[in-house]
């Protein structure tokens, strides 16, 4: 123990002043763009004890004593959320051996070194999401990146519950050798189609069976408890509101089909995970008042990312969703700005549009918008410190900020330019 | 909020304008008289020329300044933008494949382990989907490769349109796609299935360098006057009489020596594909002049290196004198090669280094520095026309020359996003 | 390592002294029992507690005086042991030598296919298989196939079948007693204790309801749970499914309509556990591990689960203590550079990206998990889980006593908890009138001490 504390002790000490305990932090000469309330140049932003307390210009006052950082000619935003992540996760992402499986929950391994490198992209929460094996998966993690803590002291409190289902090509295992006798059952979209209908029409049995006891035992104390189905208890979750849907969905077919089926069967999809051709059927997806996470422009890898297209969230957006975009991946989820910045691009988003698709959207997405996704009084202090505009050119995260403590300070970080010796050139010791 | 306002309207009169050459051209383009009035050039290395022309004619860049003109052109208004080089994407398999998952439309690689007969060019698809999307972001050229095996096949470096793959080609054999056996690093591309059969070959190493002995024995008896032909052998002959490069897949330290000595035994041409770790001998990259052809920067490090190893890794190579080019590797997002430029511009590559690894250095890496590479007088048409920095996400495409055609925005992304922006509300029964 | 490495070298020889000096005691033939009248003894009758000079007195396996003054009946056998200490035989709480493994190939026509459609042990009536019913597909049901991975029934003192020479090893390190935990599966059955006497002195088992085991392994052959995420809810249900079985069986012994329990095997083996009847044996090590344990156990209501393993259990003091645990911990270290955390310092911090190689301070923090645990005021047990047991676990328990845990609280820690965590307080643990008589004796008075070899060790009142 002694020496942990010591180690850890001597990393604070190396990373000093930034990295510290305390939870107070000031920012000052920046240019803050704060989601909701437009940008403000030469902005001043405050942070105590975890919480932001003022977001102005220069005449905001810092209080005495409180540690502040100089953002002259860097921009300040709110930390990044991912709303589609599988790293830092242990022991199987797929609880693939039964297509419905909501009683499942997928484990955060939080010493997976992702979490760093994400917090160096600027990344300040995630949606660990389960895998797309199955049409009904498992249950999710919602975590802030609070790296160097312990697993329970990540999760994000007060988010959502969030469970995975998946339609096409994954979860009918379209591209499995396995032969047609030893499948599993759904093996085409009609069959997942058949096994959403199938297993709300359990849970609504299930349901039923209970509130049945819960009269009974009001006059008959001795009714017996019935058997606790952790599955069909999940399922009942998600009919009466409590456990939200993520649906993995590529194809226009196959997210409207999800929409009918949950609105038959009394449940709502919350939002679509990919949503690929969300654009082709964005009216019918803002009718049911599903939200969209997609991707910036993976395409083509696969039949069913044929019709995908960079323009999605740009149309889906211009429908009235609330878009984001997600890395679902390990590599992308280090540069999710420039994700957004796609948005941009691609159909010419309004900037700060396409930058609440990695801020505000996926907050509500993972139901924390209260809390986190833009830079506001009360909010938690989560925030990015770019050294440019996130879509310019050389756009680098700084420091990567969470509840006002600094847990990424680029200073501080093991870089290539120091390791080569080599600190010369116009970027310096960046 | 008034910006963001702005920014619509002015995305929607773009719209516009695209969706109305849509529907004027279904087209490869038009090999017409283009006067491109009032924008501002930016080559690489150059002045940046304000406010002048550039007049295009019979595919080519005929005359460039203040006083151009032609009263038979078509007149196309770029005051206010800027005009750029096309991009090139020194490495992906455009042409040769679309979906990835559909082995059908995956046919990049040949059977055996030494195929340099094999050539990339007569392979390639011009109605492949992947090419448009590329090349409306800009990116007029790439490098195709086919893979797999120790000696892949010939590259060829491609214009991102045109009528076939006689018409699409710059170089037709830009170089050579080598995998060496026994190196053990972290190369990918070789994997390739052994002659005949799907297990690899144990003796591949003894093999590669009797086909190397044997090869450069065909080679010496040609040039003193053998006439009897090996078709295998006669297309090792452009590498030992450098007329093209050996692209040799190496990343580690070691790989990337060995890829060196390997060079320099049979007096090759190397050029580095790959390079993950070139940092660590750039300055032995450099003194041998000796060019790197990086893999994407879209990618994750090992636990084991810095966070920034790969974003930051370009700028330490263009301090050293390094001459390198950015790849994706791939095909579907080869028109994102830009955004490989600015993470490597924003971890210390001077812009100008940026510009240059995105246009005259692969064109000199792969010999077509006299067609393309820059906005030249006599040089190919390729350009794109834009808003601002083709490195920043928020500047827009207006414009995009290939061969001196004016390439309309018909590409399969914009095809299903004009379609679908102009879906009606649906009518409530 | 290379300490450890020395200490077993130096070990072979005073194995080797021992085996000697039994051959040349006419007087104790192997695996005979008599009546012992150990004299002029140093007795440590449980720790803290020392008769410096006395006398024990064992009759039929058992101790029958203990004292100072005792007076000693003829046809005795009389040890005078001046200059030699006698404790009482060691515990190793956990061990899996001898245990077949839950993971063993199953018999060829037996295939797990077949046993996840048997069902026994998998998902009840309302799981449903594998997701939709598929009409017009399956034959004729399969035969049940129990896994031994899900094999909730099985007995680890039923199966405890070790070799002679593993015995021995245990008797060479002073282990008399050792708790016995299958290595690996989700619920492998039920943990056991028993002695490491020799086969022929008879039955070896004491107790063989002592807990039931919950590891985190998964289930063979793709079937759920086919993952360590599926494994946790499957877990969950199979303790609820035992505590509606629970109700059922209540039920219907007290006439209640509709009262009729299921009679599921598996269900039915859980019971005990799932109502606190029985104890809980979780298999967890790491600090992740440590703490989902907690969790069921507070969802599922399971006072005091034991932890077996709980290698990185300092790291979650307040995980163990919110649960009520017990640390059964296992002396066999992890890699300090393993431990959870060791990332922290990878990145970030470090000039390259890699994790300073672990130092000489984090390794004793390692070792010092069990004198952590001790000192938070969590009951821990030692074990060699996982690895040998015998002489190496002595030398183990010596290091952990040189990173900072009392002598008596590893002697504690080695006979009194184990044998309470065991059920097996009436029989072993301390040197009190009416236990076995398990003894093992060193010349000098520390039985840790490196320089001390033992010199005999009695099981139920055999001399070794």
């Amino acid at each position: 123990m002694r020496s942990f504390i010591r180690l850890c002790a001597l990393a604070a000490a190396i990373s000093a002043p930034v990295v510290l305990a305390a939870q107070d932090l000031a920012i000052k000469n920046a240019t803050i763009i704060t989601i909701t309330r437009g940008d403000i140049s030469n902005g001043t932003i405050v942070v105590r004890n975890g919480k932001i307390t003022a977001v102005g210009g220069a005449d905001v006052a810092i209080p005495a004593g409180v540690k502040t950082i100089d953002g002259t000619g860097k921009f300040v935003m709110p930390g990044i959320i991912d709303a589609h992540s599988h790293a830092a996760l242990e022991n199987g992402i797929n609880e693939g051996s039964e297509s419905v499986t909501p009683e499942v929950q997928v484990q955060l391994r939080n010493d997976d070194p992702v979490i760093y490198r994400a917090l160096a992209g600027g990344v300040t929460a995630a949606l660990l999401l389960h895998g797309s094996a199955n049409t009904i998966g498992g249950q999710a993690r919602i975590i802030k990146m609070r790296w160097g803590q312990p697993a329970d002291s990540m999760y994000f409190k007060g988010a959502f519950r969030i469970v995975k289902f998946a339609l096409g090509e994954n979860v009918t295992q379209a591209s499995s050798t396995t032969p047609v006798d030893e499948k599993r059952f759904p093996m085409s979209r009609m069959g997942v189609e058949f096994t959403v209908r199938y297993w709300f029409q359990k849970a609504k049995e299930y349901d039923q069976e209970w509130n049945e006891y819960r009269a009974a035992v009001k006059t008959s104390p001795n009714t017996i408890m019935p058997r606790r189905d952790l599955r069909l208890e999940a399922l009942c979750d998600i009919l009466h509101g409590d456990l939200k849907v993520h649906s993995h969905s590529y194809r226009a077919d196959e997210i409207l089909m999800l929409i009918r089926v949950a609105e038959e069967n009394g449940f709502k999809v919350h939002t679509f995970q990919h949503v690929l051709e969300g654009y082709k059927v964005a009216d019918e997806i803002a009718k049911h008042g599903a939200m969209a996470s997609t991707f910036a422009d993976m395409w083509g890898y696969k039949v069913e990312a044929w019709d995908a297209t960079s323009y999605n969230m740009a149309l889906m957006s211009q429908r009235g969703i609330v878009v984001s975009v997600n890395s679902d991946s390990d590599e992308r989820i280090r540069r999710l700005y420039q994700e957004a910045g796609v948005g941009v691009r691609y159909g010419n988003m309004p900037v700060n549009e396409a930058l609440k698709m990695v801020t505000l959207n996926p907050a509500k997405q993972i139901g924390v918008d209260k809390m986190v996704g833009s830079l506001e009084p009360g909010k938690d202090g989560d925030i990015a410190i770019f050294s440019a505009h996130p879509f310019a050119p050389d756009a680098m995260v700084e420091y990567t900020i969470i509840d006002g403590k600094v847990y990424f300070d680029r200073n501080q970080a093991s870089t290539l330019r120091k390791i080569a010796g080599d600190s010369k050139g116009p970027g310096g010791t960046r | 909020m008034n910006r963001s306002t702005k920014q619509f309207a002015m995305a929607a009169a773009l719209l516009a304008l695209s969706s109305s050459r849509v529907l004027a051209q279904a087209s490869a383009g038009d090999d017409g008289t283009y006067f491109i009035k009032g924008g501002t050039i930016v080559n690489p290395g150059g002045q940046r020329l304000v406010n002048t022309n550039i007049l295009v004619r019979n595919n080519r860049i005929v005359e460039i300044g203040a006083s151009a003109s032609a009263s038979d052109a078509k007149v196309i208004d770029a005051t206010g933008k800027y005009i750029y080089p096309g991009m090139i994407d020194a490495n992906t398999g455009l042409g040769l494949q679309d979906i990835g998952s559909v082995q059908t439309m995956s046919l990049r690689s040949e059977l055996g382990d030494f195929n340099p007969h094999i050539r990339a060019l007569v392979g390639l698809n011009v109605e492949s989907e992947l090419l448009g999307v590329t090349r409306m972001n800009g990116v007029t050229t790439v490098v195709t490769s086919p893979a797999g095996g120790t000696i892949s096949g010939q590259a060829a470096m491609i214009n991102t349109a045109g009528w076939n793959w006689e018409d699409l080609s710059v170089v037709k054999s830009a170089g050579m796609m080598f995998t060496l056996p026994g190196g053990g690093g972290r190369g990918g591309g070789g994997g390739g299935r052994g002659r005949g059969g799907a297990t690899a070959n144990p003796n591949l190493v003894s093999d590669f360098a009797q086909f190397m002995a044997e090869s450069k024995a065909y080679d010496d008896a040609r040039t003193a006057g053998a006439t009897k032909l090996d078709l295998i052998y006669e297309a090792m002959r452009p590498l030992y009489h450098r007329d093209i490069p050996a692209i040799i897949n190496a990343n580690s330290q070691q790989d990337i020596l060995a890829a060196i000595a390997f060079g320099e035994k049979w007096n090759l041409r190397v050029v580095i594909q790959g390079g993950a770790d070139a940092w660590k001998v750039r300055k032995t990259l450099a003194d041998k002049k000796i060019p790197v052809i990086l893999s994407s920067l879209e990618a994750a490090p090992t636990d084991s290196v810095p966070y920034d190893e790969i974003y930051a890794q370009p700028g330490l190579l263009y301090d050293a004198g390094v001459k390198f080019a950015f790849s994706t590797g791939q095909g579907s997002n080869s028109r994102h090669v830009a955004f490989h430029a600015a993470l490597a511009t924003a971890y210390g590559l001077a812009p100008e280094g940026a510009l240059k690894a995105l246009t005259i250095w692969p064109a000199e890496i792969f010999g077509a520095e006299k067609e393309i590479g820059s906005i030249e007088k006599g040089k190919m048409a390729n350009f794109f026309i834009v808003t601002g920095d083709p490195l920043d996400l928020r500047t827009q495409v207006s414009y995009v020359f290939i061969k001196g055609r004016d390439m309309p925005f018909d590409d399969r992304q914009t095809r299903l996003y004009l379609k679908y922006k102009g879906r009606p509300v649906p009518i409530k029964p | 390592m290379a300490r450890r490495l020395l200490l077993a070298a130096a070990a072979l020889p005073i194995a080797f002294a021992t085996a000697v000096a039994q051959a040349n005691n006419p007087a104790a033939p192997a695996s005979s029992r008599a009546d012992y009248a150990l004299t002029n003894v140093r007795i440590v009758v449980s720790p803290g507690k020392v008769i410096e000079r006395g006398t024990v007195l064992t009759r039929d396996g058992r101790i029958a005086a203990v004292g100072a003054n005792v007076n000693i009946p003829a046809g005795v056998v009389k040890m005078d042991l001046a200059g030699h200490t006698v404790y009482a035989g060691l515990i190793d709480a956990a061990t899996s030598i001898g245990l077949p493994s839950p993971t063993r190939a199953l018999p060829a026509a037996a295939d797990a296919g077949a046993a996840a459609a048997a069902g026994r042990g998998g998902r009840g009536a309302a799981g449903g298989g594998r997701g939709v019913p598929v009409a017009g597909r399956g034959g004729p049901p399969a035969p049940p196939v129990i896994l031994p991975e899900v094999d909730a029934n099985a007995e680890a003192a039923d199966q405890f079948s070790p070799t002679e020479d593993q015995l021995k090893a245990f008797r060479a390190g002073g282990v008399t007693t050792v708790g016995l935990v299958f290595d690996g599966g989700i619920f492998p059955g039920r943990v056991g204790a028993a002695l490491t006497a020799a086969r022929s002195s008879g039955p070896l088992t004491l107790k063989s309801d002592a807990g039931q085991e919950v590891a985190f392994g998964t289930k063979r052959g793709g079937v759920y749970p086919a993952t360590g995420i599926g494994v946790i809810a499957y877990i969950r249900q199979a303790f609820l499914d035992a505590q509606y079985e629970s109700r059922l069986d209540k039920a219907f012994k007290a006439g209640t309509p509709g009262g009729r329990p299921v009679n599921d095997p598996f269900r039915r083996a859980l019971m005990p556990a799932a109502t606190n009847e029985m104890s809980s044996w979780f298999v967890a090590s790491t600090e992740r591990q440590i703490t989902r344990v907690g969790e069921i156990s507070k969802e599922m209501g399971l006072k005091s689960p034991i932890v077996v393993g709980s290698q990185e259990g300092w790291r979650v003091i307040s995980a163990l203590k919110t649960s009520g645990a017990t640390a059964v911990v296992s002396l066999q270290w992890p890699s300090a550079d393993s431990i959870t955390g060791r990332n922290f310092l990878a990145v970030g911090s470090g000039k390259t990206g890699v994790a300073p190689a672990a130092s000489a301070a984090d390794i004793a923090e390692v070792h010092a998990n069990a004198a952590a645990l001790t000192k938070a005021g969590i009951p821990v047990a030692l074990a060699s889980f996982g690895g040998e047991s015998g002489l190496t676990f002595r030398d183990r328990i010596r290091a952990t006593i040189e990173a900072g845990m009392s002598s008596d609280d590893a002697l504690k820690a080695a006979t009194v908890t184990p044998a309470a965590v065991l059920g097996i307080t009436a029989a072993v643990g301390t040197i009190e009138v009416g236990k076995l008589a398990n003894f093992v004796v060193v010349s000098g008075n520390d039985l840790f001490a490196a320089t001390n070899p033992i010199k005999h060790v009695f099981i139920e009142g055999r001399l070794y």
